[in-house]
């Protein structure tokens, strides 16, 4: 799942979840501090009708009626008084008209109750009552005063009128924020992601830039690693051409002694010389070829081909062939040493062969072309050179191995090689490389 | 021809002396860039066979030494080295051929006795003066295209000339080029063997010059 969905899904359930459960429980908790003000309201009217109340000395009770509240006053208001005994009303507002509240019969004598009841034309109360027992008075009397829960509702309302459309606003907000949050804390891993696309290309070897601390973490190990693999690529490389070195001077001994066995037995040697030769050779060229997939910077072919270029020069003049060059300045995204390794053994082929003249051009647009005026080869036979070993001509001296080092290098960068016939008379050696390249 | 072969290792070197004094070259061994230093400040050579890898440097910076000092040795490099950037910088260093190790022994001798016809002024591998040839190669003399059975040490005093001509050679030089380093000969020994040369080839193909040395000359038709 992407870092993207799982920061959704986590703040989705922020905003869908516990940000309507907050408002709820805001709600709820404005819902009872109102109603308890509205109790203690309700309690202190108690309070004065309790305090109002006398028995007058003829055994009734005496109470003032108005509370200072016209609404007692006013038939169903909603705002109600009564006093009443077990069995029946002694007195209520004026308010209550004909009706009459229901008391609670459980109260004890002394202890304030609030509790929601039901007044006139089902009007919803709450309603607030003790008991009482006056000197001179047989009944306990039950003193209720009631109110309106609209009050209540209305107050609630109004809250909630408030609370939904900020919640939402904040949810909206909380929202953009989401998508804010997403895009700048995700932008480091956008540039490392980039910076890993370039490192594919080639533009770099390395993950460059700073990262916030969580990704510099990896960014380091991941730049470990990779000069962790350059280490090993080159001490493998190393190993391999200490190990060729080591093997070539010896088996250059053995050569020498070749001419002077007896046919049968020169031949013998010197066929297993060529075999050891070409093993090492060819698995000097696949460690040295391993690195064609290892990313690189893309190079100036004209400038990387220089030393190579300069000594077949002097090599073709002292040879007493003419060496022709027509490059132009290309850029490709191939290892100098593999560009050095595929034109220098085909310039070594070419000038093992040619009479009198060499032609090498190359560009973008043609790839790498190299031509001579010698012999040239059987077409039909061509593939075979550049299998390992395999030499069309038994003549000239060489291991036969160096166009198939060709071979495996244009392979790995995956670019074609055609073989023709030069205008100049030999053979003609076409390589064109895929255009991520050229 | 006096070559000096410059090869750290000693099977080798002494294979390549072997194979080179068979063909008829004068050959001095060193097994170390020292070594090789002090001989060619010493010593006249026609040629030198430089390995790259050697125990006390890189052959490559031996030999841009000698170039600087402005010695002008006809040097053919050996190299195990296969990467074309390692080989074009010892090569660039001022090498007029290579070789790869391990290479064929009849490739060097081609390679060799090429560079130091070229750097005679030779572009042909036959020379010719008169009627007289020389197949640099096979090391064949013919005399009206008749084949001149010759010694080895003739056949080098020869070879030595040819590839001279028409320059004039000292005694000096020809006791540096064409015989050992420890088997240097008086000018005793040089004119009897010019001598007996003479007498193989007939006519007056080589001339002597008075207090400067000798010289092979196309005899005139005349004659």
């Amino acid at each position: 799942m992407s870092i993207k969905r799982r920061t959704v899904i986590t703040s989705g359930f922020l905003i869908l979840f516990v940000l309507p459960s907050f408002a709820w429980l805001l709600n709820l908790a404005f819902t009872k501090a109102v109603t308890e003000s509205f109790d203690a309201r309700l309690q202190a009217l108690l309070n004065v009708v309790i305090a109002e109340l006398h028995v007058t000395p003829e055994g009734g009770l005496s109470m003032v009626e108005s509370l200072g509240d016209r609404r007692f006053n006013e038939v169903y208001s909603g705002w109600y008084w009564q006093l009443a005994t077990d069995n029946e009303p002694i007195a209520a507002s004026r308010s209550l008209w004909d009706q009459r509240l229901t008391p609670n019969p459980d109260g004890t004598v002394g202890n304030l109750i609030l509790r929601d009841g039901i007044g006139p034309q089902d009007q919803r109360l709450r309603v607030a009552e003790r008991d009482v027992l006056l000197t001179g008075y047989p009944d306990v009397i039950h003193v209720m005063v009631g109110g309106d829960t609209r009050e209540i509702v209305a107050e609630v309302r109004a809250f909630q009128s408030v609370l939904w459309p900020g919640i939402v606003a904040i949810g909206a907000l909380l929202g953009v924020f989401l998508v804010l949050q997403l895009r700048w804390s995700l932008a480091p891993l956008r540039r490392m992601q980039f910076s890993l696309a370039r490192f594919r290309r080639g533009q770099q070897t390395r993950l460059q830039g700073r990262f916030p601390v969580e990704l510099q973490g990896v960014v380091d190990a991941l730049n470990d690693v990779l000069a962790r693999d350059e280490r090993l690529l080159a001490r493998g490389r190393e190993t391999a051409a200490n190990l060729a070195h080591s093997l070539k001077t010896p088996l250059a001994v053995l050569k020498t002694y070749v001419g002077q066995l007896q046919p049968e037995h020169g031949r013998m040697l010197g066929q297993e010389i060529t075999r050891m030769e070409q093993v090492i050779q060819y698995q000097l060229a696949r460690a040295n070829a391993a690195g064609a997939h290892q990313l690189t910077q893309a190079i100036d072919a004209r400038q990387a081909l220089t030393p190579v270029l300069t000594m077949f020069s002097r090599v073709c003049q002292n040879r007493g062939l003419a060496f022709n060059v027509r490059g132009d300045t290309c850029m490709w995204l191939i290892a100098a040493e593999d560009l050095q390794e595929i034109i220098g053994n085909l310039l070594e082929n070419a000038s093992k062969h040619a009479h009198s003249q060499i032609e090498l051009n190359f560009d973008t647009q043609l790839g790498i072309l190299v031509s001579d005026d010698g012999p040239g080869i059987d077409l039909a036979e061509g593939e075979n050179i550049f299998q390992r070993g395999v030499r069309l001509d038994e003549q000239t001296p060489g291991s036969g191995i160096g166009l198939a080092i060709v071979a495996e290098l244009v392979d790995a960068y995956a670019g074609s090689i055609q073989l023709g016939l030069s205008p100049l008379g030999g053979l003609e050696v076409h390589i064109q490389f895929p255009t991520a390249i050229a | 021809m006096k070559v000096l072969v410059v090869e750290d290792d000693r099977t080798l070197a002494e294979r390549l002396c072997e194979l080179l004094q068979a063909d008829g070259f004068r050959v001095d061994v060193a097994n170390t860039g020292a070594d090789a230093d002090f001989l060619i400040q010493t010593e006249r050579y026609d040629a030198l066979v430089l390995d790259l890898g050697l125990p006390d440097g890189s052959g490559a910076n031996y030999l841009q030494q000698w170039r600087d000092a402005g010695i002008e040795l006809v040097t053919l490099i050996l190299t195990a080295r296969s990467s074309w950037s390692d080989k074009a910088a010892g090569f660039n260093a001022g090498a007029d051929d290579y070789l790869t190790k391990p290479f064929e022994p009849a490739e060097l001798l081609f390679r060799l006795k090429a560079m130091i016809r070229r750097a005679k002024g030779h572009a042909h591998p036959q020379l010719q003066i008169g009627e007289l040839q020389l197949n640099t190669h096979l090391n064949q003399v013919l005399l009206h295209g008749l084949a001149l059975k010759l010694t080895a040490q003739e056949l080098r005093l020869l070879s030595y000339l040819m590839h001279a001509a028409p320059a004039i050679v000292s005694r000096t030089e020809l006791a540096e080029h064409v015989y050992e380093r420890d088997k240097e000969p008086d000018s005793n020994v040089i004119d009897v063997q010019i001598g007996r040369l003479r007498k193989k080839l007939g006519g007056d193909y080589i001339v002597t010059e008075r207090g400067q040395g000798y010289r092979l000359v196309a005899p005139r038709p005349s004659d």
